[in-house]
């Protein structure tokens, strides 16, 4: 069983989460601000840590530091939606992925599995010959199969070869045109709406939440790209 | 604490009365270095003079010792002149030629007569000895000849121009002989009686070398050219001492002239000078040193002025106490006395005709400069002592009267300025102009009638206009860089104005103020931005927390699954309103942000018909199901944009958000993109389900939406929030109701094609 630190100055939310997250079979132990997250990690035997930002006494940031000064543990912050700032300072010192407050619990689940799944992964598993993984997609050429966090996808045809064809390059932003040459190996007439409808379709289904695409991008009026982690 | 600062006052008070005591005392000291200092530096001024004077003062010592001789010799030649005149005269002596000789320390003058005799014409050879030295004097009367010709350097020298001296000696009958050396000339001692016609005595033996025949001859050819020559140059070889004496018969003829031996006067008179001489580079140097401690008693003086001995500090003397005016009456009338004394001197002295009497006059007048300058000195005491202590009425009555009649602060004073100061500036302008016009006119007329000066006088008043010219560029210049820099935003400029004046100067500080008043209204501006971005996040923060809480709980108690009614239907109602308050806030801080432009904005140039496509594909599903068919035309060609690819899909979000909330079911949605040469234009269009009886501008405000019954979903922030975003980048947005007909348009401006390089260095733009 997997342990999970929840680390927020509100009591409520902690004990949400922690309702959460038990039902989900997952062990739990509760910090109200960085010094106590801190205490925690080196007391128990923690695998994840969910942490909010704005706390007293040590702020989100500064534990985050402190956290990976120590280990390698995955960290999620929350954060309340609009602080840019902080969310991309905290993903640049080390944070794994960021939740928005107010957040959907279901959503947090999924991203907690998601990273817990990533983080044993990187100890164990072998990536195999004519595979790409992307953070927690792994596209397997060979078998035409395409694994999320480790459950299994079902994508069309088309959507698979416009998977591949970003996972392949990744960062680099590719013009619908570019794509619906390279998928449809047709004439790029009118590609535009076809090849947006495939992507919202294969956005909707391998990421946690499509609004807020944590892979797969777009890059309004220019076209699209697989984000590179 | 009060007594400490008591006592400290007090022993403030005691040391000041100590310094004073002081500084009185010194005075004393003081005046009387002043005294003697400027008694020393007239006293070496008079000697330079003197020096100068003399003539001997930048020659060497023999050069000034000739000169002095020279000018002696010249000065005194004339009573050989007369005495030879005279004798001239009384001899009835035919003459031919004269010459003068000087010779270790010897005048000679030997003339050459001929004179009609009974054996025919005579010619004979007088000579006048004026021996410089009585030792070495010689009488004629004698008849000794004894000096050896080739060895007697104290011989007399003479010279002839007689080449036959054969001829000679036969005239005198064997009496009488000439011989001639090599280079010399020989005569013999030889007496005759004096007779009647004239016949004089003849020179002792007389040896002459041609080198001295050179050096020291002059020649004149008759005895009137050297009687009417006064200008003689003498060379002098061993010693200044000159005693002038005629001896012979000439001897008499001296005495009857009047004259007596001026010898001894001009030997202690040179040793003077010479002792001068000697110092003549020490004394400017002293002088320098002595003016310099003059300067610095002066100085020290001026300082302590006004302080008396006993350490009082307004310790005037009954005398000082007087006004200026009365002050000035009295010393001045001192001085006056002075000068009158001094031009005494100098018409008696008027010409000086030797040196003793130029050292007189000289040492005169430097005496009385002396007094009017320790006179001067005191007085200026005077005056610093009483501006120091004195002041107002009893200073000067001239002074006080001004300061009050027409000083700064009196009353006509005042309204005089008044007055200018409301004559406009152009009237100010032409009149100075005026001035300078009639001043330029007055100058060229005085300029032309002291003619060879106009160059001058033209040059001191260019000087000064551009003296002037300068002055008010150096203002204008000054105005010129605050100004800019005012603009720039340069808000620690601050202009100079302490050396403008008038309207310049008012100028600036109206400048400067309104520099002020900038900083001041910049500072109001950012404090309330600040305060606003801090109240939205703030504010943001604290309300998303309690938020959170509330929808956590909510959907754990949806996830309870109950069915049990009313629960059932609570449950769902805190769902939905729980959904609503969080859509609520997220688009109130959003509107918020976006209306006070406290957005990060990046624009990017964005083909227009991609962008639409890619949104309307994010729509394309929730569309069909609600049977509202899309109908899309793109723009026949590429056509470009500058817009922010986030707020552009959001703005595209909540208008394809509203057709999906508000568009009548099963009917079409048409978008367009429309394109000029300027703009590209998205249009969209919409029926509406329910009636619209609202303008666009109120529908486009705050919480304002369509249905005005309030029963549908939405908090009326979108199209608020649609158009600040729209404003941060620069496009135009507008919403048209016709009817049922709904109609938005977002405006943009239309670029030029640049060419996109689809690579990693894509910007992260989330969806």
């Amino acid at each position: 069983m997997y342990n999970i630190l929840v680390c927020d100055d509100e009591k409520d939310i902690v004990s949400a989460l922690r309702i959460y997250l038990q039902t989900a079979g997952y062990g739990i132990y509760e910090a109200y601000n960085g010094k106590e997250a801190l205490s925690q990690i080196r007391k128990h035997e923690i695998h994840l840590v969910l942490m909010d930002i704005m706390m007293p006494e040590m702020d989100g940031i500064t534990a985050m530091v402190k956290i990976r000064e120590e280990t390698n543990l995955p960290v999620i912050l929350l954060t309340a939606k609009g602080e840019d700032t902080d969310k991309i300072l905290g993903l640049e010192i080390g944070a794994d992925d960021y939740i928005t407050k107010p957040f959907q619990p279901v959503e947090v689940i999924a991203r907690v599995k998601s990273q817990l799944r990533r983080y044993m992964q990187l100890g164990g598993g072998t990536v195999r010959k004519n595979s790409m993984l992307i953070g927690g997609i792994e596209l397997d050429d060979a078998s035409k199969q395409v694994k999320v966090d480790g459950e299994t996808v079902s994508l069309t045809p088309t959507e698979f070869n416009i998977l591949r064809m970003l996972m392949e390059k990744p960062g680099k932003v590719f013009s619908p045109k570019e794509i619906y040459q390279e998928v449809w190996k047709e004439k790029p007439v009118g590609a535009e709406g076809a090849v947006a409808v495939h992507i919202r379709h294969l956005r909707e289904k391998i990421e946690i939440n499509p609004a807020e695409p944590r892979y797969l991008k777009v890059i309004w009026g220019r076209g699209y790209k697989m984000e590179a982690e | 604490m009060k007594e400490a600062g008591y006592m400290e006052g007090k022993m403030k008070k005691e040391s000041k009365r100590q310094r004073l005591k002081g500084a009185g005392r010194c005075r004393m000291v003081l005046c009387i270095l002043v005294i003697l200092l400027t008694a020393g530096l007239f006293g070496m001024g008079g000697c330079l003079i003197v020096l100068e004077r003399s003539g001997i003062y930048e020659k060497t010592l023999q050069e000034q010792e000739e000169e002095v001789c020279r000018r002696t010799l010249t000065d005194n030649m004339y009573i050989v002149r007369e005495a030879f005149q005279q004798y001239v005269n009384q001899n009835r002596l035919y003459l031919n030629r004269a010459t003068i000789l000087y010779y270790e320390g010897e005048i000679r003058a030997s003339i050459d007569q001929a004179a009609d005799t009974e054996f025919g014409k005579d010619v004979f050879d007088y000579d006048i000895y004026c021996f410089a030295d009585t030792s070495q004097e010689t009488e004629l009367s004698d008849g000794d000849s004894g000096n050896d010709p080739e060895t007697d350097r104290s011989g007399v020298i003479c010279e002839t121009e007689k080449t036959d001296f054969l001829s000679w000696t036969n005239f005198y009958s064997e009496k009488y002989l000439f011989a001639e050396y090599a280079d010399a000339y020989v005569y013999s001692k030889q007496l005759l009686e004096a007779n009647d016609s004239g016949k004089a005595r003849i020179a002792d033996q007389i040896i002459t070398t041609s080198q001295y025949e050179n050096k020291y001859a002059v020649d004149y050819p008759t005895a009137e050219d050297f009687i009417g020559d006064y200008t003689l140059t003498v060379y002098y070889e061993k010693d200044y001492k000159i005693n002038l004496r005629i001896c012979g018969r000439l001897t008499d003829a001296y005495r009857t002239a009047g004259y007596d031996s001026i010898g001894y006067h001009l030997r202690e008179e040179l040793e003077y000078l010479n002792s001068l001489y000697a110092l003549r580079h020490a004394v400017p140097l002293a002088a320098v040193i002595v003016l310099a401690v003059w300067l610095l008693c002066f100085i020290l003086l001026m300082k302590s002025s006004g302080y008396s001995s006993q350490g009082k500090e307004n310790a005037l003397r009954r005398y000082e106490k007087l006004p200026i005016e009365g002050l000035v009456v009295i010393i001045g009338g001192i001085i006056l006395n002075f000068v009158c004394l001094f031009r005494e001197i100098g018409r008696h002295t008027f010409q000086y005709g030797t040196n003793t009497e130029m050292i007189q006059l000289v040492a005169c007048r430097m005496v009385a400069l002396c007094g009017l300058v320790i006179m001067g000195v005191f007085y200026i005491d005077l005056l610093v002592g009483r501006r120091r202590n004195g002041g107002g009425k009893n200073f000067s009555m001239l002074a006080y009267g001004i300061h009050h009649f027409l000083g700064r602060e009196s009353r006509m004073s005042k309204w005089f300025r008044y007055l200018i100061s409301k004559i406009p500036f152009i009237w100010k302008a032409v009149f100075i102009y005026i001035v300078y016009s009639v001043a330029e006119v007055m100058v060229l007329r005085w300029s032309i009638d002291v003619k060879n000066n106009f160059l001058q006088v033209y040059l001191i008043y260019k000087v000064c206009i551009t003296i002037l010219f300068l002055v008010v560029t150096a203002w204008l210049s000054e105005l010129k860089n605050g100004g800019e820099k005012l603009v720039e935003g340069n808000t620690k400029y601050k202009i100079n104005t302490r050396f403008m004046r008038g309207a310049f100067k008012k100028h600036g500080e109206n400048l400067n103020n309104l520099n002020e008043g900038m900083q001041a209204a910049i500072e109001e501006r950012m404090k309330s931005e600040r305060m606003k971005t801090e109240l939205i996040t703030n504010v943001s923060h604290d309300i998303k927390t309690p938020l959170t809480s509330i929808i956590n709980y909510v959907d754990l108690l949806q996830k309870q699954n109950i069915t049990k009614e009313p629960e059932a239907s609570y449950i769902e109602v805190l769902v939905r309103q729980s959904a609503r308050l969080k859509k609520l806030i997220e688009d109130l801080v959003e509107a918020s942000k976006a209306s006070t432009g406290s957005i990060a904005v990046e624009l990017k140039v964005m083909d227009a018909n991609l962008v639409l496509a890619q949104a309307t594909a994010e729509y394309m599903d929730r569309l069909k199901e609600r049977e509202l068919q899309l109908v899309i035309r793109e723009a026949d060609e590429p056509v470009w944009i500058m817009a922010d690819g986030r707020h552009l899909w959001r703005v595209f979000d909540n208008l394809l958000n509203n057709a999906y909330k508000y568009a009548m079911p099963k009917t079409r949605v048409y978008i367009n993109i429309e394109a000029t040469d300027e703009q590209v234009q998205f249009i969209f269009k919409n029926i509406s389900k329910d009636p619209l009886n609202i303008s666009s501008e109120e529908l486009m405000e705050r919480f304002v939406r369509g249905d005005s019954s309030r029963n549908t979903e939405g908090n009326g922030l979108g199209l608020s929030i649609a158009k600040s975003l729209c404003q941060l980048m620069h496009a135009e947005f507008d919403i048209r109701i016709d009817g049922d007909l709904y109609k938005a348009v977002v405006a943009f401006a239309r670029v030029e094609e640049v060419h996109i390089q689809t690579d990693a260095s894509g910007a992260d733009d989330p969806v």
